[in-house]
């Protein structure tokens, strides 16, 4: 197999790097030293990993639709607590996570919601007092 | 030395015993059997989740409350390894191999009790290991210079990248991405922003803990979804008479407990070998020293013991070379690094002198948290076997708000939480490509103390390298990130004389 995952991220990294040094390369040279180190070893490593791809990873990495999907889920997520505030935000978010995950019974909903959202109030707002973040536009 | 153990202890336990600092130690110990039992939860991953709400609490309160999570987890997870065969954590992948097949017999209880006294006196010895070694060894780092911090900190990080599983060499780059994370935002000696891009949120740098909960916390709940949206099921019902289990039982594993006592504690001092390591070290070395080898994977007990005795074992002496050096000995460690830093506790020496009296409460607070966990483990077992029947639909939603509302938290800001995301991202491509997170995340702690030890050690030394090498501290702990970057390959053999091709697996959560 030439294609290995490996070897993908091999080239992503080694284009990461070299971007990042070419940033670091304009600032003063005590300022520079360490971090362009570091960048010099994972490229190093990057090319490394090319050469010599690590045959079979075993590591699962789920289902990458899913991933994917999770993954959108969350920053939309997160890009809703500022609009609604986070209550109503995660709220929605729990609905629509538990509909991709295929839970069926209602109950299951209301009881996951509401504890969440019960327990992370009392923990964080009532406890602790943080102000929640409550959205642009009820503000 | 002793009597300023002893007076330690004295002043340090009127702190740990107040309500407030012990129920806390309580929700710690829940919290953590519960995260352990939770197959998908680790043990890192929750003492990272629960960071965020130390913030307000006095030291004593936090530490006690951290630690308890990780002696709960480590308990925790052998429930979830006996009656379902699937390990709570990494370590308690050793347990499943005779747990299961007890249960299958219909010994859960039996099983569970045994892993629960275990997980009690491995603890308890470990604490004993930390209480007296910790403060003499903490005299060592007030000889530390700028020179022998640098080498210091590419130890811990050689040490976690080549032994947290997989290769070393990825690693040891998941340690330098780390490092590398750490040197964005302002650079403190020169003034200089670096690697910045003009986001604002960046010139104080990357917040280490919602890096941490994300790059810890959402490539699980990533995995999660993609598993299967029903709770276990089968789970074996255990009665309550099974638990008492006589003492003359406890006595007759007696060797076992010693031998992994010993292992447990030896591979927790090691930075970066933990959870994992131990218990299938010590699984194996049993299968040696047993009289019917070949027994084991039947429903031996000697192979629940043995590996839940080491991984609660290697939990406290980890965090032997975490408070008097700065370096942690597992992952789990490597977060409570964090949640020291948080509450401006900074290890070495001080922790003994000025800090002494909150640095004894800990650990008496980490006698208290096995206590907990003991007894949780012992009466409340099937209260925690039924988490095992939550579905993981509504499990991954609730840890997502969790890391959330948990970055947030810190600094009131939403740019914690694109923090989180970003490494929550990151993690998951260093879990498909075979990165171990620690590294990375030890790397984003210790590099500013790395760079400042380096930086500061090339202006005095004046241009001339051998500075570098000269001290012999300096020597020995080069000749350590020697060792540690060949361990690997040194554990490997130790693992070969007891079982032909068998490998470390993977070392840490």
């Amino acid at each position: 197999m030439k294609i290995d995952r490996d070897r993908i991220a091999g080239v992503i990294l080694l284009l990461i790097c070299t971007g990042l040094f070419y940033e670091g390369w304009r600032y003063p040279a005590d300022s520079r030293l360490f971090p362009l180190g570091l960048l010099t070893f994972l490229m190093i490593g990057a090319i490394v990993m090319i050469v010599r791809p690590a045959r079979g990873l075993k590591e699962e990495g789920g289902n990458p639709k899913k991933v994917l999907l999770t993954t959108l889920l969350c920053v939309a997520y997160v890009a809703l607590v500022e609009v609604i505030g986070f209550f109503i935000a995660t709220a929605a978010f729990m609905l629509v996570f538990m509909a991709m995950m295929r839970i069926t019974k209602p109950l299951v909903y209301v009881a996951a919601i509401v504890s969440v959202n019960l327990g992370l109030y009392l923990l964080f707002v009532w406890q602790l007092k943080v102000p929640m973040p409550i959205g642009i536009l009820f503000e | 030395m002793f009597d300023g153990i002893f007076s330690g202890l004295l002043a340090g336990a009127p702190l740990a015993f107040q309500p407030y600092n012990v129920l806390m130690c309580f929700v710690g110990a829940a919290f953590g059997m519960l995260v352990g039992c939770l197959p998908g939860l680790t043990a890192t991953m929750g003492i990272a989740l629960l960071i965020p709400l130390t913030f307000g609490m006095n030291p004593v309160a936090a530490l006690m409350m951290l630690t308890a999570i990780h002696a709960g987890a480590n308990t925790g997870c052998s429930i979830s390894a006996i009656l379902v065969s699937t390990p709570g954590t990494p370590a308690a992948a050793a347990t499943t191999l005779d747990g299961y097949q007890l249960a299958l017999k219909g010994k859960a209880g039996y099983a569970i009790s045994i892993a629960v006294w275990g997980g009690l006196i491995g603890g308890l010895f470990s604490v004993l290991v930390l209480l007296f070694m910790a403060p003499p060894l903490s005299l060592i780092s007030v000889m530390f210079g700028p020179v022998e911090y640098f080498w210091l900190a590419l130890f811990g990080l050689t040490a976690v990248g080549s032994l947290s599983g997989g290769s070393p060499l990825k690693g040891i780059m998941s340690g330098a991405i780390g490092l590398f994370a750490g040197t964005i935002g302002l650079d403190v000696i020169s003034g200089n922003e670096r690697f910045t891009f003009g986001i604002l949120g960046l010139t104080t740098g990357v917040g280490f803990v919602p890096a941490m909960i994300g790059l810890f916390s959402l490539p699980q709940v990533m995995l999660l979804s993609s598993g299967t949206a029903s709770g276990a099921s089968g789970i074996q019902q255990i009665g309550w008479r099974e638990y008492f289990v006589g003492m003359s039982e406890i006595w007759k594993l007696r060797m076992t407990w010693v031998r992994s006592c010993i292992i447990g504690a030896i591979i927790g001092i090691l930075p970066g070998a933990g959870g994992s390591v131990s218990s299938w070290l010590s699984y194996n070395e049993e299968r040696r020293f047993s009289k019917h080898p070949e027994r084991f994977g039947t429903g031996v007990i000697e192979g629940v013991a043995a590996p839940e005795c080491a991984n609660n074992a290697d939990t406290a002496t980890a965090y032997i070379p975490l408070i008097t050096l700065g370096i942690p000995g597992s992952s789990a460690a490597a977060v409570l690094l964090g949640g020291l830093l948080i509450q401006g506790l900074v290890p070495g020496r001080e922790l003994f002198t000025v800090h002494a009296q909150t640095t004894y409460a800990m650990i008496m607070g980490l006698f208290i948290g096995n206590i907990f966990v003991f007894l949780m483990g012992l009466l409340g077992s099937n209260i925690f076997a039924k988490a095992l029947q939550v579905p993981s639909g509504v499990l991954a939603p609730a840890i997502v708000t969790l890391c959330v509302i948990g970055s947030y938290a810190l600094e009131n800001d939403m740019f914690g939480v694109y923090v989180m995301l970003a490494f929550g991202v990151i993690g998951y491509f260093f879990k498909i490509l075979g990165f171990h997170p620690a590294p990375a995340m030890l790397g984003l702690i210790l590099g500013p103390m790395a760079e400042r030890g380096f930086r500061h050690a090339l202006k005095l030394s004046l241009g001339d390298p051998i500075y570098f090498i000269k001290n012999p501290i300096s020597m020995v702990l080069i000749a350590l990130v020697v060792l540690a970057v060949l361990s690997p390959y040194l554990l490997a053999k130790w693992q070969k004389r007891a079982e032909p091709g068998g490998v470390i697996g993977k070392s840490e959560e």
